[in-house]
């Protein structure tokens, strides 16, 4: 991408009723004006635990937090504009973009103009225009008003933050404006733990069954399971870091509320077994109270019909009777086909 | 000649339309087409005198699709030619404990999968079909089989039990009769469409008998043989 550097001067900030949101729950869904056709976050992107299929919204979780704020984090939010702005920037166009927060789900509408809920961004530092996009810049101490990691630990929280762009495209000073949002879900806040009903072992298969934690951004499970004693309350990384047999493996979150998954398990040992909840910022809840079980010896037909005896012993070769070649029947094929093939041809 | 010619017209009316022989699309005939569907039962357990392994894992017949192409390659009194056939057909059962149980107390389960492949030598009596307006079309075929066959164990992966794993193939023959019944009479403005757009001369619904006889000729193993009535759609072009 050719790079064009501009700085750009600052633009009104959003009166609610005259902008293109329309409703009060759509203002906190992260807005895209017409101009802007992509919005993108990176730099920032090791620090992101996922994004929904709009690349619109980012999911921190505890890990993420931590992470961002011990490393001071710099992340540069672009929005790809529709078409190049080519002719001169003025002051009525764009005004620094803001930063601002919400509880998480709060659907209260939000204008910056004037509004001390928003925090206005420096406008010589922070915006970057380019002929296609513009970026802003920001920290994540900044952005998230957090400067020691280990409150992102200890202060649970489940917060939203936008970061917004306001433009006028008519350029007019009374036009209607323009808005781009990316937003962060800053969730620090650990889910409850399902109950683990039951499970069984084979020797390939891990079965559980659980109830639903209650957890209302729940993503999906984690089942840990080693053939080493552990105990429930840690965290599902505890129980991995501590125990090298431990694995960690994904259950969906299902209507079934129950789950097989593909274990490596030896027949008569003794497995434990454990379920976390996962919600959608990646953080885990505490382990659920452990189930201990025998891993069952299992017979698949395989192995049922070498114990019957059958003579079957696998392998590609043709079987035929005692003294006969083992390849004469493909050849047979293969010399048959070739012989109608020339056939063909003459007709 | 005319009394028979006339007996075989009635005949043929009072089991399905008669059909004037001028519906039969004008294009190069090359070949047919075909997909057929049904229940297989392989004959495993014939082995044993007693033990019922594949039985007892899998109680329901696999089902069955093969598909078929014969390029003709002499015609005369009826058509005759080469085929080649690729198949499925898979089953799949619950695994069950070293004490028999399964169910919901033994998670996983293991499957029984194949894929036939065949050459024939075809012949299609279709003489009649074309010049005596009776839509229907014995069909007779004979051939050299060779069967993939795998098993999976509760992981999904093949098979093993002592060092031996769950997959290989068989070899044998196999001899069918069907009985095409040409679709054409019923539409033919709309077959002689699906030949200039498609080429495809005619459309038969057909049911099959087959014999196959799938043991190594005769050797150890798996006695993959089964005695199937096929239903399909075929496609001349």
């Amino acid at each position: 991408m050719r790079n064009t550097s501009r700085r750009v001067a600052a633009a009104v900030a959003l009166g609610a009723g005259a902008l293109m949101c329309a409703t009060p729950a759509a203002a906190l869904t992260p807005t895209t004006g017409t101009e802007v056709t992509q919005t993108q976050v990176s730099g920032f992107s090791r620090y992101i635990y996922q994004l929904d299929d709009l690349q619109t919204t980012a999911f921190l979780g505890v890990d993420e937090c931590v992470d961002a704020i011990e490393q001071d984090a710099e992340f540069t939010v672009q929005f790809t504009l529709l078409t190049p702005f080519t002719s001169p920037i003025t002051d009525d166009l764009f005004e620094a973009s803001y930063t601002f927060r919400v509880d998480r789900d709060d659907t209260t509408a939000v204008s910056c103009a004037g509004n001390e809920v928003c925090t206005t961004l420096d406008q010589q530092s922070d915006l970057t225009i380019t002929d296609t996009a513009v970026q802003v810049s920001l920290s994540a101490r900044e952005l998230f008003q957090i400067s020691d990691p280990v409150d992102c630990a200890t202060v649970t929280s489940d917060d939203e933050f936008f970061v917004r762009l306001t433009w006028d495209p008519d350029r007019s000073t009374e036009g209607a404006f323009s808005t781009a949002d990316m937003r962060f879900i800053l969730d620090t806040t650990r889910p409850d733990a399902p109950t683990l009903d039951d499970a069984l072992a084979t020797e390939n298969t891990i079965s559980v069954g659980w109830t639903d934690s209650s957890a209302s951004d729940l993503d999906e499970y984690a089942l840990v399971y080693a053939t080493e004693s552990f105990s429930g309350g840690v965290l599902p990384t505890e129980v991995t870091a501590a125990i090298s047999s431990a694995r960690n493996q994904r259950v969906a979150n299902n209507e079934s509320n129950s789950q097989d998954v593909t274990a490596d398990l030896t027949p008569e040992a003794t497995v434990y077994i454990a379920l976390a909840s996962r919600d959608q910022a990646g953080n885990y809840s505490e382990l659920s109270t452990v189930v201990e079980t025998t891993v069952v010896d299992t017979v698949d037909f395989w192995e049922a019909y070498r114990n019957a005896g059958g003579s079957e012993e696998g392998g590609y070769c043709a079987h035929t009777p005692a003294g006969a070649p083992s390849h004469v029947p493909g050849a047979l094929v293969i010399l048959g086909g070739l012989v109608l093939a020339g056939l063909r041809r003459q007709r | 000649m005319k009394t028979t010619r006339w007996a075989t017209g009635a005949l043929a009316c009072a089991a399905l339309m008669c059909v004037s022989a001028t519906a039969w699309a004008e294009s190069p005939i090359n070949g047919i087409a075909e997909v057929k569907f049904g229940g297989y039962q392989p004959m495993i357990d014939s082995e044993f005198n007693g033990a019922t392994p594949f039985a007892t894992y899998y109680s329901n017949d696999l089902w069955f699709v093969e598909t078929e192409w014969d390029l003709y390659v002499f015609e005369w009194v009826g058509k005759a030619g080469i085929g080649f056939h690729a198949g499925y057909a898979s089953v799949t059962g619950d695994i069950r404990s070293a004490d028999g149980a399964s169910g919901d107390d033994v998670p996983g389960e293991t499957s029984f999968s194949v894929i036939p492949l065949r050459a024939s030598l075809v012949y299609r009596y279709d003489y009649s079909a074309i010049h005596h307006g009776i839509p229907l079309v014995p069909v007779f075929k004979a051939g050299l089989d060779y069967h993939l066959w795998w098993i999976t164990d509760g992981s999904g992966e093949t098979a093993t039990s002592d060092g031996l794993v769950g997959e290989g193939a068989k070899t044998g023959w196999h001899a069918s009769m069907g009985l095409n019944l040409l679709l054409d009479v019923i539409a033919p403005s709309t077959a002689a469409v699906f030949d200039k757009d498609w080429g495809v001369n005619n459309t038969y619904l057909f049911a099959e008998l087959m014999m196959q006889r799938v043991d190594g000729f005769g050797g150890q193993g798996f006695d993959l043989s089964d005695d199937q009535l096929l239903f399909g759609i075929a496609f001349e072009f």
